[in-house]
């Protein structure tokens, strides 16, 4: 296990140098942040100070160059908008989403794990059509008008939830709500193939013939075998959570990596930019090892596959 | 699933549709999925024809009198779902966005599924270092931001229609590669890919034949969702003007623009919201559908959809006191006897309704009496009916068996594939597909009737009462656990032993089956067996529990002959040691002259012909059992043709009437055609259910 | 999920699920226990004495000479620093701070009498060094003040301290509206680093900051030893939501106490007052192109345009025909909005097309999303407007960056006729800070100007006093007479919430500059 770990993270470097790159210089195709940060009537001198400063006078690959040595240093190089180092404002915002991500998909999981599994242990009934039917609904939900909605609702009509902010866990109800459920609605749907072909399979029939109960039969047999299409796209959505959780902490004043990200794409705020992105990449690659890991720990011939 | 391979190719090919008109059909048959296709047409219809049909009514403004409430016919059909914040009709709006809607989602959809997957399948196809690579892209496209990616092409392209469906279709295309990898991967761990390999067929050949089939219908559904997460994106990038340009429109750009107004204008946003959800839904409901219609094994569950209970309410005016089954799964075995007593003395109509299939053949009982067999027989099954519900309603596999087995015999059920024996088996064992359902007979076990019992009561005697052995070893075993895992589950099921009592138990079982080492091998995986190992260990889970009666369902179909021999021998030890009845299933004439006491032929849902091996074989006495005979010689491709019979054997829903057999049988006459025969004795412990079966057993 | 290729164990078996539910419930163990962190990070702490605020963006510094900057001026200024002098924004006069008061010494030197007994949150005494201090740090140091540019971008201040409490400043020109830039410097103490910008300032102000919980709340608290009257409120809590709506919501809800920058439809009901602000929102035309080049066309633009429908669809406002607002030196009472005339616009476009003027030539509308409510709404009111003209016309909404490269020089080559949507708000209300960067020739964010009116600009600049306000009044006129380069729509309405329990009247400078001192308790 150790011995895939670390090839798995080896083999992890030129991806992450390759996401580091196009950052860097994606984002230097956007334009010159001078006019953003500077005052509108700035003089050619002052363009050029702040060209200097920033290094933007350098060619590309100086200054790619630079970058890399910087971050070897571990120094992610400083915000233009708010000048502070910009590590600090990636660490300060990460976890936040991290927390958000890690509930939601957790429930998110475990629900459509559960419902998945009703509506596929009769197919074709009226409860897996219900269920098919409202998980598809909440997977095409658009996020912001559920938030949105969520808050005018059970915020200013009901007075149930506080509208928005980090203060207390009923504050967490309407951002995890939000972000739930379109992971939700996917993963019921993913569940319930994948249980109704692990129902179906004839190892399912030979538990039965052995006399095993239907809970036996749904969550000793059938479960574990139905896991692996459902960690991979758990995998994917997670991702996509990790990456783009920008909707709900920019409604609910979430102070999160998705907002950092966008407003730093906005602001052209290269330095937090490529440190956003480096960590949530970080993130990512570590999520993709902790999907094989799980891969190899649920299904034995995965293990074998890899021995060979 | 019709039960077993054989018989879902049977399936398979019944279900075939001949032409456009029958998918159409089909179609028609799902309320849902019509429903679903129907919005998906009105949808593509205004994609084309919305600019012709609103006209400029979409971008008129009327900002004196702006955010009219819907509901209201006052100002014409356009405003009848209330106009924007700047007095355009919402109505006529959407009608205009689902076009330029619609020429991103779709391009972009087909864009990301058609190269991911085809990236995917090649990755995983291949695997090594290519699958690495294609992996580590993925991962890379995954981990960028793809606002910025966004915000590049706006601002180094212009936006345009073409910019955003690549933007999108970039984005999306590491989740098709990864799922089309991930399946692909699984199946070359299988055997048929390997053969597939070894035979020499190209990379691309192969994925085409063997992986897009099996990956397709999973992309397909990732698809129907993608296509809202792609509405969606672009409804964000869209709001942050990196979108669709007004004056165009698009579903996502109205309701980011309305989503400002919520509070005071809901209508701006919620019904561009609801098209776009529609539409998934609809997509996503056509993709179920469609995999569902295409994937061989997934399609008997079509006929599922309300037929069952339309199935069982007609049935409910001979079988009233049915009880409902509440056990998923797990088929029902409702009451019948009452129905049967009702009915059995009527002859056999002609119809296929599914109510007169509970009727049974007249005269089956005089064969096994139950009265005078129950008390040396171990299984008696008496009439036994077994329908299976398709699209076209149901359809009778199993017509009436009726056979009996003792304690320490050996009887075989022969016949070739699709005539029911497997149905049989299950049916006995309680373990039918949910498409399958008992509608008529018992099966006696001690005097007790396996059909009728609750669940509990089943799952007490399955095990301790009856055995079943599969065909396919490997698909039998569950991949993901242990084997000693597996064969301890009887003992810890049935006799609640500790975990570990259980595995000595499963260690000496597996000792008993021949497996070497079985001490380290307990904690081996299913896969890292031979197939002949795995038959073992298969029956080694069966006898367990020592049961009264073992079902071998074509234990030896999948092994070379040495294999087979070993396996039946082993059979054969086991049932003299428990001195339990051996049920064989098999269509390998060879098999049951070698190691059957007694035969049941069978031919379309029903026994032609019983009695002892040896005398059936020398003589048969129906003609299906003589042409099965002359056909040895050339059946060595197994389950192959019959040479020596023309024709095939019946779809299940289209038995001719009178004699199943007359349209291929040599020695049909009129009467044949009018009246179907029964099962009558035609000699010393000897059946066939054929108008001149006396005639045969007398040449 | 991984390929099999670089995926590799040792053993093969016995391997048991109980490793995988391990795994999970470590990870759940995890997450609960982080849950804590961001949830508690954020104590309550917020009693009837504290103000809570709702911004639509947290300030990304509190640096006092960024301080021109809105999402940095509304909290810092006069709550946390304060300036020499202040501008009344209903009167338009210069009212005394921390200068009590001033005189011109001769053409290009102002001597300033400073209060006494003023102490900085630090507790050191404010004097004249500390003021000289800070004008050299907010003119010439390396740390690029946008005060620097905003308002000092073309003269030269020199400030020297006689005593503690006088101050005499001298400039290279005259410069005769040297105390109202003055109002911009927020006065620091000679301790602040004068080579790096700050983002916890120390000042003068009625409150200093208390705790900056970056991403969720900033805290001011009152400063006891505060000069002026000590406000109502014990402390004030910031807190920032990017939705208007949820903005609005959080007032009626009661999780803040005012909420600022709402669109008429985010739905503040009752809660919301409107105020008039300093913003003015106009279209830049560009008028060294053709057709832009034709000023029948331009008339035509401004024809076109339903500033009525605008102000009753999209945005709150009330359309103007001038870049100031009523109060700000040099406001042209006589100029009205160009009246709403389609055949009009469409004659003057028929005649241009007439002459040969390329009137199909696309002319493409820049827009900056999120530059006022529903600016693409705006500008689809405009387009459709231009399109019944008989004008050919395309809209781009940009991003903040993007669009700036279309408003300042040098602009961008190749991008054709283009109309810019724009939005200006002079904080300062002189025209100058209006005039020169805007219309004339070479002003950095202008696209066109003529000789005269450049002169009329420059003859305005030097002038004080009464003749200050028509020269500027004049010059506004010509633009709108004979230059037309723009088609100015509306004077912005602001609109922010307020709960029942505050007292605060918001005037056209609210949103630059809000200060906690003016809300009061309602009871």
């Amino acid at each position: 296990m150790f011995t895939m770990l670390r090839r798995r993270a080896l083999s992890s470097v030129v991806p992450l140098l390759v996401v580091v790159l196009g950052v860097f210089f994606l984002a230097r195709l956007t334009g010159d942040p001078a006019n953003l940060y500077l005052p509108l009537s700035a003089t050619p001198e002052m363009r050029a100070d702040f060209a200097a400063r920033n290094g933007f006078d350098q060619p590309l690959v100086t200054q790619f160059g630079d970058y890399l040595a910087q971050v070897a240093r571990l120094d992610f190089g400083e915000s233009l908008r708010t000048a502070q180092p910009a590590a600090e404002a990636v660490l300060r915002a990460f976890p936040a989403t991290l927390q958000l991500a890690g509930w939601t998909m957790l429930l998110a999981l475990v629900g459509a794990v559960v419902i998945g599994s009703v509506a596929a242990y009769r197919p074709n009934s009226a409860t897996d059509r219900i269920a098919s039917f409202l998980s598809s609904t909440a997977a095409s939900v658009p996020d912001f008008w559920f938030a949105i909605m969520g808050v005018l609702v059970f915020a200013v009509t009901l007075g149930w939830l506080p509208t928005s902010g980090t203060n207390g866990g009923a504050a967490w109800i309407l951002p995890v709500a939000t972000l739930l459920i379109r992971p939700f609605g996917v993963l019921v749907q993913v569940v319930r193939g994948a249980m109704v072909s692990a129902l179906s399979a004839p190892y399912v029939k030979v538990a039965r013939g052995k006399g095993a109960s239907e809970a036996r039969v749904v969550f000793g047999h059938a479960l574990r075998n139905a896991a692996a299409p459902v960690l991979t796209v758990a995998g994917d959505l997670a991702v996509g959570l990790v990456n783009g959780a920008v909707v709900v902490e920019t409604i609910f004043g979430w102070p999160g990596i998705g907002k950092l990200m966008i407003d730093s794409v906005l602001q052209r705020d290269f330095a937090v930019l490529q440190a956003a992105v480096l960590v949530t990449a970080l993130a990512i690659f570590a999520l993709n090892i902790l999907v094989d890991v799980c891969h190899a720990l649920l299904d034995p011939r995965v293990r074998l596959r890899a021995a060979a | 699933m019709l039960g077993t391979d054989k018989e879902r190719g049977t399936a398979v090919a019944s279900g075939r549709p001949g032409s456009r008109h029958r998918w159409l059909a089909l179609l028609l048959q799902d309320r849902f999925a019509f429903a679903a296709a129907l919005v998906l047409v009105v949808v593509a219809l205004c994609a084309v024809l919305g600019p012709l049909l609103v006209g400029d009514l979409a971008t008129r403004q009327n900002l004196r009198d702006p955010g009219r409430e819907p509901f209201s016919l006052e100002h014409g059909w356009a405003y009848v779902l209330g106009s924007d914040s700047l007095g355009r009709p919402v109505a006529a709006r959407m009608i205009a966005a689902a076009s330029t809607t619609m020429s991103v989602a779709v391009p972009a959809v087909l864009c990301s599924l058609v190269v991911g997957s085809l990236w995917g399948m090649w990755a995983g196809f291949h695997g090594g270092w290519r699958e690495s690579v294609s992996l580590r892209v993925a991962d890379v496209i995954l981990s960028f931001p793809s606002l910025l990616l966004a915000v590049v092409v706006l601002y180094v392209f212009s936006p345009s229609v073409a910019a955003l469906v690549l933007v999108l279709a970039v984005a999306r295309i590491p989740v098709y590669l990864r799922t089309a990898r991930a399946e692909s991967a699984e199946l070359r761990s299988r055997l048929f890919m390997d053969a597939a390999r070894t035979f020499g067929t190209g990379g691309w050949a192969s994925i085409r034949r063997h992986v897009a089939p099996s990956v397709l219908p999973t992309l397909l559904t990732v698809a129907a969702l993608d296509f809202c997460f792609v509405m969606l994106t672009e409804s964000s990038l869209s709001f942050l003007g990196i979108g669709i340009q007004p004056p165009d429109v698009s579903w996502g750009l109205m309701v980011a623009q309305g989503r400002q107004e919520l509070r005071s204008a809901w209508w701006i946003a919620v019904f561009p919201g609801l098209a776009i959800v529609v539409t998934t839904v609809s997509a996503t409901v056509l993709a179920a559908w469609a995999r569902l219609s295409t994937d061989p094994g997934q399609r008997w569950r079509r006929g599922l959809r309300g037929g069952g209970r339309r199935v069982r309410a007609k049935a409910g005016g001979a079988v009233a006191d049915a009880p409902v089954p509440d056990e998923g799964l797990q088929s029902p075995a409702p009451d019948q006897d009452r129905a049967v007593a009702q009915d059995s003395h009527r002859d056999r109509d002609v119809t296929h309704d599914s109510r007169d299939r509970d009727v049974t053949h007249d005269g089956t009982a005089t064969v096994t009496p139950p009265s005078e067999s129950t008390r040396s027989d171990a299984l008696a099954v008496e009439s036994l009916c077994v329908d299976v519900h398709t699209p076209a309603g149901p359809a009778a596999v199993v017509r009436g068996v009726s056979f009996s087995v003792r304690f320490g015999e050996t009887l075989a059920l022969l016949g070739e594939s699709g005539c029911g024996k497997s149905m049989t088996a299950h049916a006995v064992a309680g373990l039918l597909d949910p498409a399958a359902e008992v509608v008529g007979g018992q099966a006696r076990l001690g005097g007790e009737n396996l059909l009728t019992l609750t669940g509990r009561a089943r799952r007490r005697l399955a095990g301790p009462g009856v055995g079943i052995v599969f065909q396919d070893a490997l698909s039998a075993l569950n991949p993901v656990q242990t084997v000693g895992a597996q064969l301890a589950e009887p003992f810890r099921i049935h006799e609640r032993m500790s975990r570990r009592a259980a595995r000595a138990e499963a260690v000496r079982l597996m000792e008993r089956v021949g497996i070497p080492e079985a001490r380290s091998r307990a904690g081996a995986y299913p896969h890292q067996f031979s197939g002949g190992m795995r038959q073992r260990l298969l029956i080694a889970m069966a006898v367990a529990l020592r049961p009264r009666v073992l079902l071998a369902d074509e234990p030896t179909t999948a092994l070379d002959v040495t294999v087979q021999a070993q396996i039946m021998d082993l059979l054969g030890e086991l049932r003299g040691e428990q001195r339990m009845a051996l049920v064989l299933i098999t269509h390998d004439l060879g098999l049951v002259a070698d190691h059957a006491d007694r035969v049941a032929v069978m031919y379309a849902g029903a026994v032609v012909e019983t009695g002892p091996v040896a005398r059936v074989f020398a003589k048969p006495n129906h003609p299906y059992t003589r042409g099965l005979l002359e056909s040895v010689p050339a059946e060595q491709h197994k389950g192959g043709r019959l040479n020596s019979i023309p024709g095939s054997p019946p779809d299940p829903r289209s038995v001719p009437a009178g004699c199943a057999f007359r349209t291929r049988c040599p020695m049909a006459r009129e009467v044949c055609a009018t009246r179907p025969p029964t099962l009558s004795p035609t000699g010393a412990d000897r059946a066939a259910a054929c108008h001149f079966g006396k005639e045969l057993a007398d040449a | 999920m991984t390929g099999p290729g670089p995926l590799r164990t040792r053993s093969t078996a016995r391997r048991r699920p109980k490793r995988a539910t391990g795994v999970f419930l470590s990870a759940l163990a995890l997450l609960a226990g982080s849950a804590c962190s961001v949830a508690g990070a954020d104590p309550i702490g917020e009693g009837p004495d504290t103000l809570r605020v709702v911004l639509p963006e947290e300030p990304p510094t509190l640096e006092p000479c960024d301080a021109s900057l809105t999402a940095t001026g509304r909290v810092t200024r006069a709550n946390i620093t304060e300036a020499l002098t202040e501008r009344d924004p209903s009167t338009g006069r210069l009212e005394p701070a921390l200068a009590v008061k001033w005189t011109r010494t001769s053409a290009t030197s102002w001597t300033f009498t400073l209060r006494r007994g003023v102490t900085f949150h630090d507790g050191s005494a404010f004097t004249a060094a500390a003021a000289a201090f800070s004008i050299r740090r907010a003119t010439d140091s390396a740390i690029e003040c946008n005060v620097d540019g905003y308002i000092f971008s073309d003269s030269e201040a020199t400030a020297r301290a006689v005593d503690d409490s006088t101050l005499v400043v001298t400039t290279a020109e005259p410069d005769p509206i040297l105390p109202l830039r003055l109002s911009f410097v927020e006065v620091v103490p000679t301790s602040t680093n004068p080579k790096a910008r700050v983002r916890e300032p120390v000042g003068t102000g009625p409150y200093r900051i208390d705790e900056w919980s970056q991403g969720r709340f900033l805290r001011l608290k009152r400063y006891a030893g505060y000069w002026g009257e000590a406000p109502d409120y014990a402390a004030a809590k910031y807190v920032w939501r990017a939705e208007g709506s949820v903005r609005a919501a959080m007032v009626t809800n009661d999780e803040a106490d005012v909420a600022i920058g709402l669109a008429p439809e985010d739905g503040a009901g009752d809660r919301a007052v409107e105020f008039v602000t300093n913003e003015v929102s106009y279209l830049r035309m560009d008028a060294t192109r053709a057709p832009l080049n034709d000023i029948r066309i331009r008339q035509a633009v401004n024809y076109a345009i339903d500033r009525e429908g605008l102000v009753t669809a999209v945005f709150a406002g009330r359309p103007s025909g001038q870049l100031v607002s009523k109060g700000v030196t040099g406001y042209n009472p006589r100029i009205g909005p160009w009246r709403y005339d389609p055949e009009r616009a469409k004659e003057l476009v028929a005649q241009a097309r007439a002459d040969g003027v390329p009137t199909g030539t696309t002319v493409t509308i820049i827009g900056r999303n999120g530059i006022y409510p529903k600016a693409a709404e705006a500008m689809e009111v405009v387009q459709d407007g231009l399109l019944k003209a008989g004008l050919k016309v395309e809209i781009k909404m940009l991003d903040v960056n993007a669009w700036l490269e279309y408003l300042l020089r040098p602009f961008p080559k190749n991008a054709g006729p283009t109309l810019l949507q724009a939005q200006h708000g002079n904080q300062a209300g002189d025209a100058a800070f209006t005039m020169e960067q805007i219309y004339g020739s070479e002003g950095a964010q202008s696209s066109y100007g003529t000789p005269a009116l450049d002169a009329a600009i420059d003859k305005a600049q030097l002038a004080s006093g009464d003749e200050r306000q028509r020269a500027f009044a004049r010059a506004f006129a010509l633009q709108n007479d004979e230059v037309v380069r723009d088609a100015v729509m509306a004077n912005m309405t602001g609109i922010l919430a307020l709960s029942p329990g505050v007292r605060y009247r918001p005037d056209s400078a609210t949103n630059d500059e809000m200060r906690l001192a003016d809300m009061r308790r309602a009871d």
